[in-house]
């Protein structure tokens, strides 16, 4: 009588184990290095809180300007052009109801990230008021998540792009800027974007370094993996089991001989 | 039923997963070395992190033995899937290991977007991550794109029968067909020149939008990557619209549409006459004309833009968008929510549905499904109408060749088609269970971009979410983009392993008792064909078993 064949998750019980064993390790080892990250973030920007008593920001609702009001909203446009800057304002507010600030005046300040875009007669830039721009800095310096990023975009003119040195990046705060300029809901000169065209504008603060420190666990555990793999490819190599390549395996070089 | 996979097959799948991985390993690791070169060392940390997961788990699978080469279309999708999960999984780790996602769920969610070719996202501060991670991101998209593309069309005499891109063809046992290498031909081709036009309209619009030249080699290929694989992911929150340029929109447009033409129709671009009468493409192009009209007319009608060029810019981009399922965008997501009214919102929801042609990049229920629909019910309201002893016979053109519609082809359409409908309240209900100030149609129309693969975002599903709803949206991820069926085939082909996999044997060794081959083929061919028959024979009894 043929022996009955032992099943197969039995007999291949070992290798399941060693291969959950390596699973955690590698996992512990993630975990570790994503707790170990440096925690510091930067100093909080002072800027003033916005001017949430102004009767004209709370006078503001989202009703639509449906096609038959766009003349009143003109011509109510034309009067707000007359009106003293609104006061300080920030993107969400913008977002969450363009309508009602097209072609009003206010004060916007947030920091410059992304890419300076240089055009004829000023550049087209990135500026976000949210707290990874205005409070905790970027993500890399600290671990305060506080979702995704904010801001408008600004056209600032020639004559004050020499302000905006560094823009933000994963290394640094970019500078952070106080603009002054009319909100246009759908910008006729840049294919009905919603921006932000300042008529003056001055620097807040500097760019500064962010997360300069290494995260060093983390450095460990990615060198660690490395020689793990390795050594797992070079064993598979050395076996025969394996193909890399540009290089040739111990048997096919033992049949060549 | 369903029968267990046999120790041949999990160590053919364990072939598969391991190829895969190390690919991509491989990958991450020229972008680890990238990233160590340009002094970002957290960043070349964590890609290092996961190349050396996936070289390492890779070498382990590619080690495994396999005596069967050749996989079933069941076999075949189950290694596709779980392909899928694994190289999720492993990309999750550089992901979560940059810092920029509050919790793993997260950069899980964004691994399997790419992956999916969505490109919906949860992170965190986009603004200030590293150049190397978002071109990791868009190397996702590729992968995913790519690995969809080949799979759809390894099973192209299955979507040629059955009007799908993903369907069994005769009881799930038959052999996928096509050659892999002269796959790998085709899709090389056409991708590799998509990939390369793009880099080089991409880069070059970017330079005189005004991007300086130290940022355009990350940005030109992330946004390449996310165009031309329909992948969605921006290098930067606000998408498309902070470049302010026509040029460079217009050169993505081309990209999107070339990502969701399929690769059956790039290689004919010459005949036009063949691929005018394909249904598939005849269907797109009409989707394509309707939404890019009711996004103009709806924003012309909501009062969103007064100027001809800004509704043409704005709408015609974003249905493009909608229907190539890239998901890139003009205009921020609150913008999209509050600003679009009703026609235009509906429009892209409409073209989100739909998606692009079948053998292509694009995700969505597919064009061609749409078609043997429509073909369907104008057959059976003819029928109805004529008289009882009518024949109808309908036909319709696909990928070259004249077909008599089927019910086969309709009920196969239909059923995805259907799947993907009923999904979509699911999905909305759990964004509104999730943040009750989301409105009913913000909903929706996230929960259409999740199901169809589309990535366009209104600000419904954010991090702070529940877990349940985002783990929720990660899995509706995966069944949109594997055409539902393949999953359902996955987990049986689970749940088929958990209840006989005790019983499990070695595979085609104890088999033999049962049937020898009939055919004189290759050895392969005989230890597959040993294997079907030797199912058949043995279901009655006990499944998989040497009794």
């Amino acid at each position: 009588m043929k022996p009955r064949p032992r099943p197969w998750l039995r007999s291949h019980l070992v290798e399941l184990a060693l291969f959950l064993v390596v699973v955690l390790v590698a996992s512990a080892g993630i975990v570790w290095a994503r707790w170990a990250a440096p925690d510091e973030p930067l100093e909080r920007i002072a800027i003033g809180a916005a001017q949430p008593d102004d009767a004209r920001i709370r006078a503001i609702t989202c009703e639509r300007t449906l096609p038959d009001a766009v003349d009143a909203a003109e011509e109510e446009a034309e009067e707000e052009a007359a009106a003293p800057p609104l006061g300080r304002v920030q993107s969400s507010e913008v977002l969450a109801c363009p309508d009602a600030f097209d072609q009003v005046v206010v004060d916007y300040v947030g920091e410059v990230v992304g890419d300076v875009l240089r055009r004829d007669g000023g550049a087209w830039l990135l500026v976000n008021d949210d707290a990874y721009a205005l409070e905790s800095g970027p993500l890399a310096a600290h671990d305060a998540h506080d979702g995704a990023n904010q801001g408008l975009a600004v056209w600032l003119p020639t004559e004050f792009l020499d302000l905006v040195d560094e823009p933000g990046n994963a290394s640094r705060r970019g500078d952070v800027i106080e603009v002054v300029g009319r909100i246009h809901r759908a910008d006729p000169l840049d294919g009905g974007g919603l921006t932000l065209r300042a008529s003056s504008a001055e620097l807040v603060r500097d760019a500064e370094p962010a997360g300069a420190a290494i995260n060093r666990p983390q450095a460990l555990v990615a060198v660690l993996m490395t020689l793990a793999a390795f050594a797992v490819v070079a064993w598979g190599h050395r076996n025969g089991r394996l193909s890399v390549p540009g290089l040739r395996t111990r048997r096919r070089l033992s049949k060549r001989r | 039923m369903l029968l267990p996979p046999s120790a041949d097959d999990l160590r053919a799948t364990a072939r598969t997963i391991g190829r895969v991985l190390a690919v991509q390993g491989a990958v991450t690791g020229v972008l680890a070395i990238a990233a160590l070169l340009t002094g970002d060392v957290d960043s070349a940390s964590a890609l290092a992190c996961g190349a050396a997961l996936g070289i390492g788990f890779g070498a382990l699978g590619r080690t495994v033995k396999a005596r069967t080469r050749r996989l079933t279309w069941t076999r075949g999708v189950v290694a596709g899937v779980a392909s899928l999960v694994a190289v999720a999984l492993v990309a999750s780790v550089p992901l979560w290991l940059s810092g920029h996602y509050a919790a793993w769920i997260d950069a899980l969610f964004d691994a399997v977007s790419g992956l999916t070719t969505t490109g919906l996202t949860l992170v965190s501060d986009l603004d200030h991550l590293s150049p190397t991670l978002v071109v990791f991101r868009g190397t996702l998209e590729v992968a995913g794109g790519v690995g969809f593309l080949m799979l759809a069309l390894s099973l192209l005499k299955s979507l040629a029968m059955m009007g799908s891109t993903m369907e069994p063809g005769h009881g799930g046992r038959e052999r996928i067909i096509r050659a892999p290498t002269m796959l790998w031909r085709e899709v090389r081709t056409v991708v590799g020149a998509l990939l390369v036009a793009g880099i080089v309209g991409v880069a070059g619009s970017l330079a005189l939008a005004g991007v300086p030249l130290a940022a355009l080699p990350a940005t030109t290929l992330a946004l390449t990557a996310s165009a031309a694989t329909t992948g969605g992911f921006a290098p930067l929150t606000p998408s498309v619209g902070v470049y302010h340029s026509a040029l460079l929109e217009a050169v993505l447009v081309v990209l999107m549409l070339g990502g969701a033409v399929s690769v059956w129709a790039h290689l004919h671009a010459q005949r036009l006459d063949q691929v005018r009468k394909d249904l598939d493409a005849r269907v797109f192009v009409a989707t394509l004309v309707a939404v890019v009209g009711g996004a103009v007319v709806g924003l012309a009608q909501a009062g969103t833009f007064s100027q001809v060029e800004a509704l043409v810019r704005h709408g015609a981009f974003l249905a493009v968008a909608s229907v190539t399922t890239s998901g890139l965008s003009t205009v921020s997501p609150r913008l999209l929510a509050t600003d679009f009214g009703a026609l235009a919102t509906s429009a892209l929801i409409f073209g989100m549905v739909v998606g692009g042609m079948s053998g292509s990049m694009a995700s969505g229920p597919k064009s061609l499904r749409v078609g043997l629909l429509l073909k369907g019910l104008v057959g059976e309201v003819r029928r109805v109408l004529s008289p009882d002893n009518t024949v109808q016979a309908s036909w319709f053109s696909h990928q070259g060749r004249r077909e008599r519609l089927t019910d086969a082809h309709v009920r196969s359409a239909a059923t995805i088609l259907l799947l993907t409908l009923a999904a979509i309240p699911v999905a909305a209900l759990a964004l509104l269970w999730s943040d009750p100030s989301v409105g009913l149609s913000q909903a929706i129309f996230a929960a259409s971009s999740i199901i169809s693969n589309v990535g366009l975002d209104i600000g419904a599903l954010r991090p702070s979410d529940p877990a349940a709803t985002r783990l929720l949206a990660t899995a509706l991820m995966v069944l949109g983009r594997l055409e539902w069926l393949a999953v359902f085939a996955f987990v049986g082909t689970l749940v088929a392993l958990v209840r006989d996999g005790r019983r499990l044997g070695r595979g085609p060794r104890r088999r033999r008792h049962h049937a020898r081959p009939r055919s004189s083929g290759s050895p392969g061919d005989r230890v597959a064909l040993s294997r079907d028959v030797t199912s058949d024979a043995s279901s009655t009894r006990t499944p998989g078993g040497t009794a």
